[in-house]
């Protein structure tokens, strides 16, 4: 029963996304809606086309080489934010006075949009990629942090007394009792960041970048090439998706117990 | 089930019809128009023994006025400042107008491609992909023609002395903009490719930045962050007059929606009147032009005169020779200056297609210039 649910879930997703994609079609070959607005969608894929083989850009690098551009800032910010946030984060949670020390800025840093400090970066650090993975690096970093400080926090005092009751010392207790009934914490903290540096990765191609994809975005939308943009807004979309679900792969194979008690 | 099943396509078409109607920009300016058309068929009766050429004037008013006119401007250092810090342009345009700052002219493009502004300020090459790209504005005035107001400059201990020794080198210039066309154009004369050259794409803010840095070796840009590159050590190594002189001329243009124009002559006509007040009372009287240049856009009069002495400002009747829209407003050169850059674009493959001249033949006029200086 519940099989069959999913599998009605996923074909009414299917058909709207199919009925959007038939309406975008008709309305861009019929009607008269011009190309630098709504491209058609043979353009948009012979626009993907020629990224794929010609390429795009000053050196017109392919789409794999954008690709990987992005891929590496992303993967090196977000592994630098998971390094530093989770121990931090963890610390954070069982010593109220570690808090009191980071929180503040953690608190006052993580509102501010991340195109109002690039600048600053950008004088600091430089236009190479240094400025580009700090960015990508703060804007994961405090979802992260914030998560596994309140993932800490959460646990049942019971269960802490328990432990040191059966004579637990306080390595034990963490790796075998905090650490673990965090994890969930953890993992949500994890998923928010990738979305939330993902987001950010426009903004750090923006200054002086030669490939990437939000660079490729963001200068085809100079050229007016429409078709250039909506081929890179699906890919990065698409792309979203799978990182999104990676990390969730991963959560339920480590974490299986959340949310089944 | 059965119903949010129904419920979820009726959704999707629902998004998508939103979707395609954002395409099509308001068109609700009908009832204004009439209450406009009343307003000045009354003031026309008042006025009724006034001599023709007025009357004729009126006449063409009163046929239509927009509600409001979008006027999309960037700060350069025009005599366009002066209309701007008069605030004539309600006056000569006779409607409310709204002034609306862009800080490029592919911003520009864009708020053209949205419907958003009615007339705009633009490069040269700017102007050409919006015109191959069927943005549906027509160049119908030049508010400058670019001299050493752009240049390439490179930093002071670079040990560069010439363009070709570029190569290798960081070089940042805001991409799509007339300074790219430009950099792309000198490195192309004097034998270099693109391909040795590591281009940045930086706007002039961020230019600033890496150059203090020491991040860049030159870079090709325009006032006011070129001025403060000459503080820190800038050496220019050519400029955008050179490279008029070797055929390669930028200009900035004012450019209005086709449509619009034809509908509202008037509004065009008006826009023009004001850019020659301008123009003329730069020439006439420049101290004094300066002093509200420099106050529009909040420089010293000093700044105000360095930058302009890197622009030509062609006045009204001047814009009606063969270098501009030629004398009967669409034989001059303009076509030609767009065309050669689409060309450029398209062999660069920036753009598609570069359109057949007489594409920007259409889509450029000196009439409203023959207008303004006939009434």
């Amino acid at each position: 029963m519940k099989v069959k649910k999913e599998g009605h879930r996923v074909a009414i997703s299917i058909i709207t996304i199919m009925v959007v994609f038939v309406v975008w079609y008709l309305a861009t070959n019929i009607g008269s809606i011009p190309d630098v607005i709504l491209p058609k969608p043979q353009n948009v894929w012979k626009a993907f086309l020629s990224l794929c083989s010609e390429g795009y850009g000053t050196n017109k690098d392919t789409l794999m080489v954008h690709m990987a551009a992005s891929m590496k800032r992303l993967l090196i910010a977000y592994g630098l934010s998971v390094v530093t946030a989770v121990p931090l984060g963890l610390i954070c949670g069982y010593f109220p006075h570690a808090s009191s020390v980071v929180n503040p800025f953690v608190e006052f840093y993580r509102p501010i949009p991340p195109l109002a400090y690039y600048t600053l970066l950008v004088l600091w650090l430089g236009i190479n990629e240094g400025s580009k993975i700090t960015l990508l690096f703060l804007a994961g970093f405090a979802p992260i942090f914030i998560s596994c400080a309140s993932g800490v926090k959460r646990i049942n005092v019971d269960y802490l007394n328990a432990s040191y009751m059966l004579g637990a010392n306080k390595k034990q207790t963490f790796m075998n009792i905090i650490f673990p009934s965090a994890l969930p914490d953890i993992f949500t903290g994890l998923r928010t960041a990738i979305g939330f540096e993902y987001t950010t990765l426009v903004a750090a191609e923006m200054v002086a970048a030669k490939q990437g994809i939000g660079w490729m975005v963001l200068d085809a939308s100079n050229w007016l090439k429409s078709d250039v943009v909506f081929a890179g807004v699906i890919i990065m979309g698409i792309t979203g998706i799978l990182l999104n679900y990676i990390i969730l792969f991963l959560e339920n194979r480590i974490v299986h117990w959340s949310g089944r008690a | 089930m059965k119903m949010g099943k129904i419920a979820c396509v009726c959704l999707a078409a629902a998004l998508t019809a939103s979707m395609a109607a954002c395409g099509g920009s308001a068109k609700t300016e009908t009832k204004a128009q009439t209450e406009a058309a009343a307003q000045t068929e009354a003031a026309a009766e008042t006025e009724t023994a006034a001599e023709t050429a007025a009357a004729d004037e009126t006449a063409a008013e009163s046929a239509e006025l927009p509600e409001e006119v979008n006027i999309g401007v960037q700060t350069l250092v025009t005599p366009e400042l002066i209309a701007r810090y008069e605030e004539i342009y309600e006056e000569y345009l006779g409607c409310p107008v709204n002034l609306l700052q862009f800080d490029s002219g592919a911003d520009v493009n864009r708020a053209f491609a949205s419907g958003s502004i009615d007339i705009g300020a633009i490069g040269t090459s700017p102007a050409a992909i919006g015109i191959s790209t069927n943005l549906g504005y027509e160049v119908f005035w030049f508010e400058d023609v670019i001299g050493s107001a752009e240049s390439l400059v490179v930093q002071k201990d670079s040990g560069i002395t010439s363009v070709a020794d570029l190569k290798g080198k960081k070089v940042a210039t805001p991409f799509a903009s007339t300074a790219h066309f430009s950099l792309q154009n000198a490195l192309e004369l004097n034998g270099v490719a693109a391909a040795d050259v590591e281009l940045y794409d930086m706007q002039p803010d961020d230019i600033y930045a890496a150059w203090i840095r020491g991040d860049i070796d030159a870079a090709y840009v325009w006032d006011p962050v070129l001025s403060k590159l000459y503080e820190n050590g800038a050496t220019a190594i050519t400029d955008s007059a050179e490279m008029a002189e070797q055929g390669v001329v930028t200009a900035d243009l004012a450019v209005i929606n086709k449509e619009f124009a034809e509908k509202y002559p008037s509004v065009a006509t008006g826009y023009i009147k004001a850019q020659i007040y301008a123009v003329d009372k730069f020439n006439a009287d420049q101290d004094a032009a300066l002093q509200e240049i420099a106050e529009a856009i909040d420089i010293t009069k000093e700044e105000a005169a360095t930058q302009a002495a890197g622009f030509i400002y062609p006045d009204g009747k001047e814009q009606l020779t063969d270098a501009y829209f030629g004398a009967d407003g669409n034989s001059g050169s303009i076509a030609q200056i767009l065309k050669q850059a689409a060309d450029f674009l398209t062999e660069q493959k920036s753009i598609d297609a570069s359109p057949d001249i007489s594409v920007f033949e259409e889509y450029s006029t000196g009439e409203y210039i023959l207008r303004a200086l006939d009434e």
